[in-house]
């Protein structure tokens, strides 16, 4: 993608990113049906599914960019993995930060070392460390090459997390692909969410739907900012050479 | 101050109970909107700093340009 091709989209991605961003809070807070146990302190959990969901996407669309890059060499793959990660952590960031604070409530703790707040601490280490890797390597290709077989091994961690708590016993609750019955007893020993059928648990399910729509779009928006801001410094970089060739030139 | 009072009445507090959940879903959008504004701020600072680099060299090409004329 050119830089005026992503100049003429950013600004209507960038607000309609934040139109969606605004209906899904509106809905969070005056649509979704408060939670029988926690009452509204489980609307955080709108913005942690949603914001826990674009990292893993943002991590993902890194692994495809790294294993494209492998095959084609072509940069833009690898700056397309570059820009994921780096959103892909602030999302990440954003989901571990907002289950905290839910966890206070829920559990009575800030943090516990189990075994799905253990596997995001690793996830969010591991990718931290790719921009180490990536600043320890100074040729291009080879930064390029290297950073691309990371980011694939990488996703390891993201896939741990996510079936850790189907594996190991957790006190995280289980959203997705619980059984009915471990949803049921979950919900009733801990008081997560009402998932009993019904408009009031549709409620939340649209709820959540949106969130993570608009958690999607504003993905995308900040990657193709990220992008562009990508394009601009390959700009600077050989602009520099240019000057620094025309000084050499002037010395010599 | 007073917002930084409450937040940090929540973060010292020992027992939580029913009447406080509102001020953990405060703090948690607050917690949520502040990381993700410090990543846009991020963005446009980064931005605006590049695209200064490249009105710098750029008048720097046009000088050079202009003296060798």
């Amino acid at each position: 993608m050119s830089l005026a091709k992503l100049n003429r989209w950013i600004p209507s991605l960038n607000w309609l990113a934040a139109i969606t961003l605004i209906i899904s809070l509106g809905m969070n807070f005056f649509y979704a049906p408060t939670e029988r146990t926690m009452g509204n302190v489980q609307r955080i959990f709108y913005f942690h599914v949603g914001s826990a969901w674009v990292g893993a996407v943002a991590f993902f669309v890194a692994l495809v960019g790294g294993a494209l890059y492998l095959r084609r060499k072509e940069r833009v793959w690898d700056t397309i993995a570059l820009s994921s990660v780096e959103i892909g952590l602030v999302f990440l960031t954003i989901a571990t930060a907002a289950g905290s604070v839910w966890g206070k409530p829920a559990w009575n703790t800030w943090w516990d070392w189990s075994p799905r707040l253990t596997l995001i601490t690793v996830a969010w280490l591991t990718y931290a460390a790719y921009f180490m890797l990536r600043g320890a390597i100074e040729e291009e290709e080879k930064r390029a090459r290297f950073a691309a077989v990371y980011v694939i091994v990488a996703f390891v961690t993201i896939i741990m997390t996510y079936i850790s708590i189907r594996i190991f016993r957790d006190i995280h609750p289980v959203v997705f692909g619980g059984t009915i019955e471990t949803v049921q007893t979950a919900s009733e020993a801990e008081g997560l969410q009402d998932f009993a059928p019904g408009l009031e648990s549709m409620k939340m399910g649209i709820t959540l739907t949106a969130n993570t729509i608009s958690f999607t779009i504003l993905y995308i928006a900040w990657l193709l900012n990220r992008l562009r801001l990508q394009y601009l410094a390959d700009n600077v970089d050989s602009l520099k050479m240019r000057v620094a060739s025309r000084l050499q030139g002037g010395k010599a | 101050m007073f917002a930084n009072l409450f937040f940090l009445n929540i973060a010292w507090q020992s027992s939580v109970t029913p009447n406080t959940f509102n001020n953990y879903l405060m703090l948690g959008y607050t917690v949520m909107a502040v990381i993700g504004l410090v990543y846009i701020v991020s963005l446009a600072v980064r931005q605006r700093n590049l695209r200064q680099d490249i009105q710098l060299m750029e008048r720097l090409l046009q000088d050079d340009e202009e003296t060798a004329g």
